[in-house]
């Protein structure tokens, strides 16, 4: 994960300091009072005066700036924000630099401790650009099992942070849980990189489970076993899914299939995508964009 | 339309939220205070606050009512000032939530030397973030504790349109209305204030920076009373617009300060029961109320 805390602390004061500059001589004044006499109260006090200097519009990025930024902010996260955390952010990323790892780790999860739901989307995307990211895995498991869909997005949308930093059953339990929330699963960041065989079988699991009450199996929960699949067994089970499904869900079976290594599955993923009610759509933002049946 | 600018929802139940849904209340604040029993440590406190902006605004969304909080640290917790100190850390993180109108309930109780030092550091507090204060003031020598935090406000240069000084009497409001304070009545009809009293402390006094809460509780409290105390004082002919801003216009006007509470947040707003919270419902297997979208 390119996650350069350092580089986009200069870019966040360049800006902040043009965009917003009475807020960023305020919040560069405490900052300088925190580097001459840090105490974790008069962080906190920094940290929440923050929301009520800085605008709450969201931030504009000029040109001489975009490309820089957008080497940062791959996902167009910080762009979709607003200046006052942005300004969290810096201060977050100073923080790291001003005190010890524990003092660090002790700080940020009070911050996570008493954040509300905005906070804790703020803390969450955020993970993807502090220092010592790694530190901070059970937060994002955390926000990986919360059933607040803005908080469990910030870690599973837009974001390199779980792809990176968690463990298979972190992993797993954080693609589940998007098929739980009904909240798309195709795009989130690792999904391919991160697929595995345990993953494949807990999603097999699931689908027997909603299926058994007739119930909805979301559509892109097949990524994963069609990017997978190599036995005649598991193909057979494919094609056997993709009779039952709907367009769209088949549509997705069958894209997955043609993108599998093996060459069987490929195979048959060809053949089935011809069959397929949305045989023109050849990428996964466009089945997306088809109307759930 | 009502506010009650003073009411513990946290120790309520939904039959109260309903019942003050049906008699026209249609926003709340909240402010932080005692439990009927000390907390023990920092993170007890901190998960009440947390409830405050999270939970029970949620709790109060599900019948139509707009809940808004004022976050503090209490007069009677003050005292344990090892809790007090670790409290008065993290304040600051919860009084930058949105929807906090003041900081508060804060004032003194028995106006121990702790009382004192942790007021008037929330006194500053407010100051630095620019957030009205809900006063608490004192069951026990009123007078003198209301006299002695409006000397504490003023000493710290806080203006008295910014300051509410809530639980006034007969006693009290002349010297709250003189020094320019909003003047704040709790109706309690067996301690503070009952509405019969409200009503003779309305035709004295008139509306002018008057308003009324019920600060009900968990203790045996009325969570209608302002209403209640509304329908009270109109039939006793006092002026419909009078009743307007003692029980809505003059608390709408005083916390609005903070920028966080606007009457358009409950205009046109709806129910939606099918709503969760961290996977919460109120409901308890009842069919959902949704109300339709308003044009």
């Amino acid at each position: 994960m390119a996650n350069n805390p350092e580089k986009l602390a200069k870019l966040q004061i360049k800006m902040l300091k043009s965009m917003q500059p009475d807020a960023y001589s305020r919040l560069q004044r405490g900052l300088i009072e925190l580097q001459k006499d840090y105490s974790s109260r008069k962080f906190y006090n920094l940290f929440a005066l923050t929301v009520r200097w800085f605008d709450k519009e969201q931030v504009s990025i000029n040109k001489v700036l975009h490309k820089k930024w957008r080497e940062l902010d791959r996902y167009g996260v910080l762009s979709s924000w607003e200046y006052a955390q942005l300004a969290r952010l810096l201060l977050l990323i100073q923080l790291a630099e001003l005190v010890g790892e524990s003092c660090y780790l002790d700080t940020v999860n009070q911050l996570y401790r008493i954040a509300d739901v905005n906070e804790l989307v703020l803390l969450g995307q955020s993970l993807a650009f502090i220092p010592h990211a790694e530190l901070f895995v059970d937060r994002a498991r955390e926000c990986a099992r919360s059933n607040i869909v803005s908080v469990f997005c910030s870690v599973a949308h837009r974001s390199a942070y779980a792809r990176t930093y968690f463990d298979n059953t972190g992993w797993n339990q954080l693609i589940l849980k998007a098929a739980f929330l009904a909240i798309p699963i195709w795009s989130i960041v690792g999904l391919r990189d991160r697929n595995n065989a345990e993953l494949v079988t807990m999603l097999k699991h699931y689908v027997s489970e909603r299926q058994a009450a007739n119930r909805v199996v979301p559509w892109d929960l097949w990524c994963c076993p069609g990017w997978l699949a190599k036995t005649d067994l598991e193909l057979g089970y494919l094609r056997q899914q993709w009779q039952r499904a709907d367009g769209k869900t088949q549509t997705a079976i069958a894209l997955a299939l043609t993108e599998n290594e093996e060459g069987n599955a490929r195979e048959l993923g060809r053949q089935l995508l011809e069959q397929s009610e949305f045989a023109d759509c050849a990428n996964w933002p466009e089945i997306a964009e088809l109307e759930n049946l | 339309m009502y506010i009650d600018p003073h009411i513990h929802m946290n120790a309520r139940t939904t039959d109260d939220y309903q019942a003050m849904a049906d008699a026209g209340v249609v926003a709340v604040i909240e402010p932080a205070f005692w439990l009927g029993q000390p907390r023990t440590s920092a993170a007890t406190y901190s998960d009440y606050l947390a409830t405050l902006v999270g939970w029970e605004r949620f709790r109060a969304s599900q019948f139509g009512i707009k809940h808004y909080c004022a976050i503090g640290l209490n007069a009677k917790e003050a005292n344990d000032e090892t809790l007090a100190e670790s409290v008065m850390e993290i304040l600051p993180l919860f009084v930058a939530k949105e929807g906090v109108v003041a900081v508060g309930e804060i004032g003194f109780d028995e106006q121990t030397i702790l009382e004192d030092k942790y007021l008037r550091a929330q006194l500053e507090l407010a100051k630095e973030f620019d957030l009205p204060v809900m006063v608490h003031t004192p069951h026990r020598d009123k007078l003198q504790g209301t006299l002695r935090t409006m000397a504490l406000c003023e000493e710290h240069g806080l203006l008295p349109s910014k300051v509410i000084i809530d639980h006034n009497n007969e006693t009290t409001v002349q010297y709250v209305l003189d020094r320019g304070y909003w003047t704040a009545f709790t109706l309690y009809p067996h301690t503070k204030m009952g509405s019969e009293r409200m009503v003779n402390i309305a035709r004295q006094y008139g509306s002018e920076r008057i308003f009324i809460d019920s600060s009900a509780d968990w203790g045996v409290s009325d969570p209608l009373a302002v209403p209640k105390t509304a329908n009270l004082m109109l039939q006793s002919g006092i002026s419909k617009k009078d009743v307007h801003l003692m029980c809505y216009g003059n608390a709408l006007k005083a916390y609005s300060q903070s920028g966080q509470i606007k009457d358009t947040h409950w205009q046109g707003s709806r129910i939606d029961q099918n709503q969760y919270y961290e996977g919460n419902s109120v409901l308890r297997g009842q069919q959902p109320v949704v109300e339709e979208e308003s044009e």
